[in-house]
């Protein structure tokens, strides 16, 4: 169990477009750690739930060099004030990452310890009204500031946290809060993730987006005829390029709740929560066709936008009618074989030169 | 940095553990196959993607090793050793290494990236990318989370078939040598690593005259690259 060794504190003033030369430190410090402050802290992080964190991988160099890493591995591992230097600067970081759509904000940095892993939290909290004396925070302020972000959850808009114990191969990766981080403006959504962690998107926009298609269609095929239409719409919007950013936890709204478990299936905690960018290239090749059977064996595939124009679904659970008229552009004789409601899960594409060695072979 | 006031005796058996959480590790070793086999599917020239779990024994004698001080190398073997999953991506020719990990790093991220090479341009010896990089989520097989000490990322290299061909042969007898190699049989292992340099070399040759013939051209006649 992870017990709090330490706590820092630092007024953050946005200064990304200020000289260098003009840059203000930020002010703060170590803050003593008082039975109130350990409890609020011990409270707080107890309510940040597993589910509503995602993870980031920090962007290492070739030469395994990050300094947010460095530097958080100092803030945990440290010896006397290297932790504490290794904070300022992680407030001074923060402060040129922010521009002036930011208003003054606390800085609160904790290092807690189960040894040998050490996990330390970085939680930003918005507030123009941030009161220090002589560079110290009334203890008061901080508890008032964390109850309340905590509380309600409405102003714990950044945090961050890593744990690990003291190896290269630790403190690689990052779980977060950040409510930006979906949202259609790129330079909100990078600011915490890309521009102060230094870090990407822990999955991938391919593996994300394949991920989804397969959700939507477990969603789909598992979907009574009346959650149908929702499901195709939700699977409609992850196409169409308005949904920039998301999980398959956070999607998950957009489908009925009754169908979560068929959405969720064979997917695993991290992977649920875990943000990624969608590919509309992925939603639409995979996501662009509906197909109908009808009970005389006519089927129709049919480009995901022409249901509800030409293609038009009609009656009740019990029953549904598709009714479709158009041009004939081709039509062709095959065989009469065997048929799907929906087609498999995305094919895996084998590699051209062992399909072209085998074929030699 | 202090180190943490921990010992290895508060440890369960590394040996045994390692084998009772081997059946995991296979299964992530395929499932980062198939994640690296879509990822490079639209690349050609590629002759085999392979991924491989740490033998047991192999993993055992290298928890054992010693670092440069003397002292034991790995604290905590069982997260710090790098390449309990380890993949490998044979290529044609040497200008793909480039194309294959441009876009390994675009599907996985990167801990760090080393293009091994000989020490002296007077030398032939082991040539390879090699990469570092985290364990995505989406390829951690069901109970992983359950490990405690547990690896957080995998290796991977890139080679031709060329230096791959040196590599393994060498490596063989490199491991399984009861005594040590004389200066001439130095000479002669390195002597085949330039032979393996030099058909790289010429096949790159041969594609660099073939892209010149086959190029197209503008309509001023003149041939562009």
């Amino acid at each position: 169990m992870f017990s709090l060794q330490r706590v820092y504190a630092y007024t953050v003033r946005p200064q990304r477009c200020i000289d260098k030369s003009e840059l203000m430190p930020p002010q703060g410090g170590p803050v003593k750690i008082t039975q109130s402050l350990r409890s609020v802290i011990t409270a707080a992080f107890a309510k940040v739930q597993t589910k509503v964190l995602t993870s980031v991988d920090f962007d290492i160099s070739p030469s395994r060099e990050h300094p947010v890493r460095e530097d958080l591995m100092t803030i945990a591992f440290g010896a006397t004030q290297a932790p504490k230097a290794a904070a300022t600067r992680m407030a001074d970081r923060l402060s040129v990452a922010m521009d002036n759509r930011s208003g003054d904000a606390l800085l609160l940095v904790t290092v807690e310890e189960d040894a040998p892993k050490h996990r330390v939290s970085m939680l930003v909290l918005p507030r123009e009204d941030v009161v220090q004396m002589n560079g110290k925070f009334p203890e008061e302020v901080l508890l008032s500031l964390l109850g309340d972000a905590f509380s309600t959850g409405s102003e714990l808009r950044k945090f961050a946290r890593v744990e690990g114990h003291e190896s290269r191969t630790q403190f690689l990766t990052a779980e977060i809060i950040d409510l930006q981080l979906t949202v259609a403006n790129k330079e909100g959504a990078d600011f915490w993730v890309k521009e102060f962690l230094m870090a990407r998107l822990r999955m991938n926009s391919d593996s994300g987006s394949r991920k989804l298609v397969a959700a939507l269609r477990r969603a789909f095929e598992a979907a009574p005829e009346q959650n149908r239409d929702a499901v195709f719409a939700a699977m409609l919007k992850a196409g169409s390029g308005i949904v920039k950013r998301t999980s398959l936890a956070t999607y998950a709204e957009e489908i009925p709740a009754e169908l979560h478990s068929a959405y969720f299936r064979g997917t695993e905690g991290e992977v649920q929560r875990t943000t990624f960018e969608v590919n509309q290239d992925v939603m639409r090749e995979n996501l662009g066709r509906r197909i109908f059977e009808t009970k005389d064996g006519v089927i129709i595939s049919a480009p995901a936008e022409t249901v509800g124009g030409t293609i038009q679904i009609r009656g009740d659970a019990q029953e549904r009618l598709v009714k479709y008229e158009g041009v004939i552009k081709k039509e062709r004789v095959v065989t009469r074989g065997k048929t799907t409601r929906t087609s498999s899960s995305v094919p895996s594409k084998q590699l051209k030169n062992e399909k072209a060695s085998h074929q030699r072979a | 940095m202090k180190k943490p006031a921990i010992s290895e005796h508060e440890f369960p058996s590394t040996r045994a553990e390692y084998e009772s959480r081997f059946p995991l590790l296979k299964e992530l070793a395929e499932r980062l196959e198939q994640e690296t086999r879509i990822a490079l599917s639209d690349i050609p020239r590629i002759d085999r993607i392979s991924f491989r779990a740490k033998a047991p024994e192999s993993f055992t004698k290298k928890s054992l090793s010693a670092g440069a001080d003397g002292n034991k190398k790995y604290m905590f073997p069982l997260a710090d050793i790098e390449d309990q999953v380890g993949g490998r991506v044979l290529v044609f020719f040497r200008r793909d290494i480039d194309i294959v990990v441009k876009q390994l790093i675009t599907t996985f991220s990167r801990v760090e990236q080393t293009r091994k090479a000989p020490a002296s341009d007077i030398a032939f010896a082991y040539e390879s990318d090699h990469l570092v990089f985290v364990i995505p989520p989406q390829v951690i097989p069901p109970g992983w989370d359950e490990l405690g000490f547990r690896p957080t990322t995998f290796e991977m290299q890139v080679r031709t078939l060329f230096m791959h061909a040196w590599a393994e042969p060498e490596h063989d007898i490199a491991y399984k040598a009861q005594v040590s190699l004389t200066s001439e049989e130095r000479r002669k292992i390195a002597w085949a690593a330039s032979n393996a340099w030099g058909g790289d070399a010429i096949f790159e040759q041969v594609l660099d005259s073939l892209e010149s013939r086959t190029a197209p051209s503008r309509d001023d006649g003149v041939s562009v690259k």
